[in-house]
């Protein structure tokens, strides 16, 4: 047998050393925007403390007057840095519009998996993964110009009549931009990537334990409640942490509809909101303006804080998966 | 108790191309009828044509008469029909999220069984019959996947017993298995017949000449030949029976 040629040892090498370079980006990307964010955020987390989270205030002060000092950070007069609204509206929004769009996806999705076939079937599923291409801005102004309109006219007073006997449910619908059009139009977000996945979860139960319960005397509802979404339940949990995921971090389609919302915590389900991303994009212009440099800070420290939330839920899903697939493997071992 | 079935010019397709061609025969309660034929001649879609199974795979359309006793069986619920025919398939597949318990108690549940005593009687009574409550007795709460697949085949049968059928389909129940458990599942379909009409698809001729009081013969999507099995495995009528039993093809 010959050895091999340098030239090929060679190209080994460069291969070993970009294929590398390239799997480590991931992983290093994240760290270091985690680590910028964090220092980022160290003085407001000095100025502020915990009453970052707790507080509901969120005022620059005064940036043409005199600076205070606290805790050896140097802040505009009257500065003060509460997210709780924000963290709360993030928190609302999204998981509101998961309520909404997992319904809806779970049953578009058996649809299209099950129930047509042939060609309304492709053209059906390429109109949901349409959906998914429409800008989010596009989104926004559509909230905006329709959702809102409809919610202060038909949707708000709908809601009042039949279900104001629930004090969060019961108010004025206002502009009709809020938490209840965020929730609507994140749920419109979030429905085609949520029913895409899983149609194709639903598309991989095999056929044998569908005939199976089929054959059993079972109702097409049943077959999918007793046998599929069991079947699919890992998958399922995990796409709905990646929609939520997405929620909670839209920007521009919230800046649009969540009515801005500050310095409140909602009360209503039709209560203007901002969520942390949408604080972000809507402060910052004002925030480069400090001088201090503490307000662009404390956005920094928005974003670590979504940052966290969004890893949190991710890591949430991934142990509920965990624990599922493990009894499964237990089952098998026994 | 079982009960009789009565096809008449059963048709079948699966979009354009027609697997069944005029199916007509009387399925004797209490016996076991066997299905004989080489493979696409049809045995399969036949006996999915019985419970209405067959009508639910994309693209398949059915024509013809059945019936069980006197009702139509076209004409009756298919959700009900399936109660009353049930069926075991040709891979074992119990359900893979439910414990062993849960896959023969589901039936009773969803028919309205709320009962906790009347169930578990039940389900021991099914896991007997189906000759599998030793082996599970000590575990009936573990996952339904861990058992070997003779055993899950069992649990299938044990399934489809709960809900008291009166007529027990079976799809080549022993093809996905070996010899040992193949006899257990022989013996107990002989041990059924008492209390139900069973069809049974068979590639195997022993095994259909072992277990059937009746044998049929599919070729093509016809019906060639159906009579006893004794008189159809020693003196059959047509030639293509002679021709497939004596092995010159299929």
């Amino acid at each position: 047998m010959r050895a091999a040629s340098r030239a090929s040892k060679t190209a080994d090498i460069w291969f070993r050393v970009v294929a590398g370079l390239c799997a480590s980006t991931p992983v290093l990307f994240l760290v270091v925007i985690g680590v910028v964010v964090l220092i980022d955020s160290i003085p407001v987390i000095r100025y502020m403390g915990w009453h970052f989270l707790t507080g509901v205030n969120w005022d620059l002060g005064d940036m043409y007057g005199n600076m205070v000092v606290r805790n050896g950070v140097s802040a505009p007069a009257g500065a003060t840095y509460g997210a709780l609204p924000y963290i709360v509206g993030t928190l609302a929004s999204s998981v509101l519009a998961m309520l909404i769009a997992i319904p809806v996806s779970v049953c578009t999705a058996v649809i299209l998996a099950y129930r047509v076939h042939g060609p309304v079937k492709s053209v059906f599923s390429i109109l949901v993964e349409l959906l998914a291409g429409i800008p989010s801005v596009v989104f926004g102004l559509w909230g905006m110009v329709v959702l809102g309109p409809w919610i202060v006219h038909d949707l708000g007073p709908a809601i009042n009549r039949v279900l104001g006997f629930i004090p969060f449910l019961r108010g004025s619908a206002g502009t009709g931009l809020g938490l209840l059009n965020s929730a609507l139009v994140l749920a419109l977000m979030v429905v085609p990537i949520l029913t895409a996945t899983t149609r194709d979860l639903l598309e991989q139960v095999p056929v044998l334990y569908r005939e199976g319960g089929i054959g059993l005397g079972m109702t097409d509802w049943e077959v999918i409640r007793r046998i599929c979404l069991p079947y699919v339940k890992d998958g399922l949990i995990g796409a709905v942490a990646l929609g939520w995921g997405r929620a909670m971090g839209e920007t521009m389609a919230v800046l649009m509809v969540g009515g801005s919302g500050m310095n409140a915590l909602p009360h209503t389900i039709f209560s203007p909101i901002s969520t942390m991303a949408s604080v972000i994009a809507n402060q910052l212009d004002s925030a480069l303006t400090d001088a201090t440099h503490l307000a662009v800070h404390a956005l920094a420290e928005l974003a670590l804080v979504l940052m966290v939330l969004t890893l949190i839920t991710n890591w949430l899903a991934r142990i509920l998966v965990q624990r599922s697939s493990k009894t499964l493997r237990e089952g098998v071992r026994a | 108790m079982g009960q009789s079935l009565h096809v008449r010019d059963l048709k079948a397709w699966y979009g354009n191309h027609q697997t069944l061609r005029g199916i007509s025969m009387e399925i004797p309660e209490n016996r076991v009828t066997a299905i004989i034929g080489p493979s696409g001649c049809g045995k399969s879609t036949f006996i999915r044509c019985l419970n209405r199974l067959h009508e639910t795979t994309p693209q398949g359309r059915v024509e013809g008469k059945v019936q069980l006793g006197d009702a139509d069986v076209y004409e009756m619920d298919a959700v009900d029909v399936r109660r009353v025919i049930g069926m075991v398939f040709q891979k074992p597949n119990p359900f893979p999220t439910l414990s062993i318990y849960d896959n023969v108690a589901i039936g009773l549940k969803l028919g309205g069984m709320r009962d906790k005593s009347a169930q578990f009687e039940r389900v021991e009574q099914s896991l007997r019959m189906a000759a599998l409550w030793d082996e599970v007795k000590d575990r009936l709460h573990r996952p339904a996947v861990a058992l070997s697949g003779g055993q899950q085949q069992r649990l299938c049968i044990a399934r489809a017993l709960a809900v008291q059928p009166n007529v027990l389909l079976m799809d080549e129940p022993a093809s996905a298995l070996d010899p040992i458990s193949t006899a257990r599942i022989e013996e107990l379909v002989l041990s059924l017949k008492e209390n139900y009409t069973i069809v049974i698809v068979t590639h195997n001729m022993q095994q259909a000449a072992r277990v059937a009081d009746k044998t049929a013969f599919f070729l093509n999507g016809e019906l060639i030949e159906f009579g006893d099995t004794t008189s159809l495995f020693t003196r059959p009528q047509d030639n293509r029976t002679e021709d497939y039993i004596t092995g010159r093809f299929g």
